[in-house]
């Protein structure tokens, strides 16, 4: 585990480059060329992140859209801190993972056959033609393995786990983004590992980042 | 899980949950997690590395965390989403366009009675000091106070002096209607007889059954000049054009009788659905939506009807919620772009519309940017508010060169707001009439709908006669003419050349007769081709509206009057449901 790996969105430097907080105000005032430059900067990882939970493409490119609108019409009220990063994530996670609650109550709902949540996350991708197709089925295994068990975590232990991991958030960051204090985010962090390395140890992929075998 | 022996540790100072201890030799996962993650404080990080190199147990458990970290980075990496699609900032952009020119135009409305504050304060203070002076030199030389009484005062009378705008949103970004329209619905569903649209879907279902009352059954066929613009429900329920084009022209003649006299009619009894009335008298935000692209091609200011005939109540109970506009129906979630429905030739676009409170008016020429090419609607279709999904027709203009959709979002433009450069370069040409005339249909709102056959209007073309700079001229100053009280009209000679423009104030009855007697004498006169803006302050706004609604017939000929802005544009589009396809 890398110590605290750099923030995809920590606030802009160097000469020229406005920060993000100056973008997001001047938004506010309707400067729709700083809006664009804020989502120029941003649209990667937040499409990146909505991809990552719903794994299917449709989905997270409409998610990343809702996501720029909301932020953009919450733009008047930002009051700049130099937060944007955990501002950002506070409302991205909000709604992918509303949009995920809504969705499971509608799968729950739905008959099998006919939900099509089923169909995600199986978008055809245009190959190569000299691609090693046994490699990439043991891949796309290993990501469904993955997928699969951060899905099964309980909805804050998994942004929790994915803010830290993936997004590289500081502790102090999650705290804000999620509302809650350092020590509760040490545990939920804490019960998410333990239940992650719990789900990947019976697996390959699990053994091949050598998390087979027990653990605290 | 089976553990090595645990190394004592000394007691630890930089834990409270202190390890170290001959009883609790090593730290506890959450701390090694923390130590890992780098949260620990440097002192604390030290203590538990040197137990790192000394307790294997410990290690183990650190080694599996960094393989869980690897192996959530490798996942998050190697996962299949790499970058956001191209087409993403285009489509954010896009949304919140219009939002931006909403705050842009508050924040300098704002700026502008700050500024009038501080100036009222200043010359009241100058004022005030003056008064005191004088006052000091004539009286007894009682000090007076320093009087601020006509600050307020004056920041008030310009607030009160902005007209509110029915069916504006209250915040940007959230369509609404205003608190003036909810009033007017209230007092709707006070009517007796009259049908407030309580369901959505309903309304829309009842659209296509007038349309299709007395129909004869005969098979639709699509190619036909006239298209059903409702959705899926009214193209596929076997109806040939032409008995649509009948009860087209029923309905039309029902609603017209209506506008007439809206007073002694039944709107019920027209089968008047009342958004569509809305619609066609108060279309603030549509305007809104449909100008900077007029201006972007150096055209006409389209100006829209407000409603402002609060007096007539009556009149103001048939309102219904104004409709959206595109960007505002998608912003709001009650309309949806089909991901899949832009076909390779770009002929269409598919509209999926969710239940709602107000209908979606589509203006012909509206500009859809990206994807596969940049294209025009073909017709203007208003769309009942309901589940249903809709294919509209569109106008390729400029297929971008490259990969799909990669070309045009890379242009922070923003859709039915700026015509693409290529297109304004088009229209900067001297071309002959019928390139003029297709360019012009193709980005000037209102141009294609309003003239006899669907061609666009001899006084808006007359406007782009001639030199460019005559051009520019002309439409700066019908822009200028135009205003809240004004109508404007572009004269012409019997050969459709540009003759003079007039304009006329409407803010008062005497005016507004004045008008109306005006209009009397063009059409009489038969000489003068007109390019009209509504008027949108008083009441007589609407007396105008129904006056020249009655003219319809005569306007639809071609001869006399041929307004060409929101009002009669928007008028006519509110009120078609069926719009004739001009892409012939």
């Amino acid at each position: 585990m890398d110590p605290a790996p750099s923030s995809p969105l920590s606030p802009a430097s160097g000469p020229g480059r406005r920060s993000d907080d100056d973008l997001l105000v001047r938004a506010g005032r309707g400067d729709v060329e700083a809006f664009g430059a804020l989502v120029a900067r941003h649209q990667g990882a937040v499409y990146r992140y909505c991809w990552r939970v719903f794994r299917n493409h449709h989905t997270a490119e409409d998610l990343a859209q809702e996501f720029f609108v909301k932020l953009f019409r919450h733009a008047p009220r930002y009051e700049p801190a130099g937060h944007f990063t955990t501002y950002m994530y506070r409302i991205l996670t909000n709604l992918c993972f509303d949009a995920l609650r809504r969705r499971k109550r509608r799968k729950a709902t739905e008959a099998a056959a006919l939900d099509p949540v089923l169909s995600e996350g199986t978008d055809l991708e245009p190959v190569a033609g000299d691609v090693d197709f046994d490699a990439a089925l043991r891949r796309s295994e290993a990501h469904d393995v993955v997928h699969d068990a951060l899905s099964a975590l309980p909805s804050e232990v998994r942004k929790a786990v994915e803010l830290r991991e993936i997004e590289g958030l500081s502790y102090r960051e999650i705290a804000r983004v999620l509302d809650l204090s350092g020590n509760e985010v040490k545990v939920l962090l804490h019960r998410g590992r333990k239940l992650l390395a719990r789900a990947l140890a019976r697996t390959a992929v699990g053994r091949d980042f050598g998390l087979g075998g027990g653990g605290r | 899980m089976s553990r090595s022996p645990r190394v004592p540790e000394p007691v630890s100072p930089f834990e409270s949950g202190t390890w170290g201890t001959p009883e609790r030799p090593c730290p506890s996962a959450r701390t090694l997690a923390s130590h890992l993650d780098g949260e620990l404080a440097h002192g604390a990080a030290r203590l538990v590395e040197a137990h790192l190199d000394a307790c294997p147990a410990c290690a183990s458990d650190a080694r599996r965390l960094e393989g869980l970290s690897h192996c959530l980075r490798s996942w998050a990496r190697t996962g299949g989403a790499t970058e956001a699609p191209p087409r993403l900032m285009s489509r954010v952009l896009r949304t919140v366009a219009p939002e931006g020119a909403a705050l842009r135009r508050d924040a300098s409305r704002s700026r502008r009675t700050t500024l009038l504050a501080v100036a009222a304060a200043a010359l009241a203070w100058v004022g005030g000091g003056w008064l005191a002076v004088a006052e000091r030199g004539a009286a007894s030389g009682a000090a007076s106070p320093p009087s601020s009484a006509g600050v307020p005062a004056l920041v008030t009378e310009v607030a009160a002096s902005r007209r509110p705008e029915l069916g504006a949103a209250a915040d940007p970004g959230e369509p609404s209607v205003s608190g003036e329209l909810q009033a007017a619905w209230a007092r709707l569903e006070r009517i007796p007889g009259a049908a407030p649209m309580t369901a959505p879907s309903p309304d829309g279902d009842r659209w296509v059954a007038a349309l299709l009352a007395g129909s004869s059954g005969e098979p639709f066929d699509p190619s036909g000049s006239a298209r059903a613009v409702l959705g899926d429900g009214a193209t596929s329920t076997g109806v040939e054009p032409t008995a649509l084009q009948r009860a087209k022209a029923r309905w039309l003649a029902d609603r017209r009788r209506w506008l007439d006299d809206p007073r002694t009619a039944d709107p019920t009894a027209a089968g008047v659905s009342v958004h569509e009335v809305f619609a066609a008298t108060t279309v603030s935000r549509d305007a809104s939506a449909v100008e900077p692209a007029s201006r972007a091609t150096g055209g006409l200011a389209l100006q829209a009807i407000r409603a402002a005939d609060r007096g007539e109540a009556a009149r103001e109970a048939t309102r219904g919620p104004a409709p959206y506009d595109l960007l505002a129906a998608v912003s709001a979630g009650q309309a949806r772009l089909l991901p899949d429905a832009e076909g390779d030739d770009g002929t269409s676009i598919g509209v999926e519309v969710r239940p709602g409170a107000r209908p979606i008016l589509l203006l012909a020429g509206e500009l859809f940017e990206g994807g596969v090419a940049d294209r025009v609607l073909a017709a203007s279709a208003l769309l009942a508010p309901g589940p249903q999904t809709v294919r509209l027709r569109t106008r390729p203009l400029a297929r971008p060169v490259g990969a799909r959709g990669a070309a045009t979002d890379r242009r922070p433009t923003a859709m039915g707001l700026v015509a693409g450069p290529e297109l304004r370069a088009l229209l900067a040409r001297d071309d002959d009439d019928a390139t003029l005339d297709a360019l012009v249909r193709a980005q000037v709102v209102g141009a294609g709908l309003v003239g006899a056959e669907g061609s666009a209007s001899p006084g808006l073309l007359a406007l782009y006669r001639d030199d460019a700079a005559a051009r520019s001229v002309r439409a700066r100053a019908l822009g200028a003419a135009l205003g809240d009280d004004a109508v404007g009209f572009v004269a012409t000679d019997p050969d459709g050349r540009f003759q003079g423009l007039e304009r006329v104030d409407v803010a008062d009855p005497v005016r507004a007769d004045l008008l109306a007697r005006l209009l009397d004498g063009y059409l009489a006169e038969g000489r003068t081709r007109s390019v009209g803006d509504a008027p949108r302050a008083g009441l007589r706004g609407h007396d105008v509206l129904a006056a020249i609604s009655r003219r319809g017939p005569r306007l639809q000929r071609g001869r006399g009057l041929e307004p060409v802005t929101g009002l009669l544009f928007v008028g006519e589009a509110a009120r078609s449901v069926l719009v004739p396809d001009y892409d012939r």
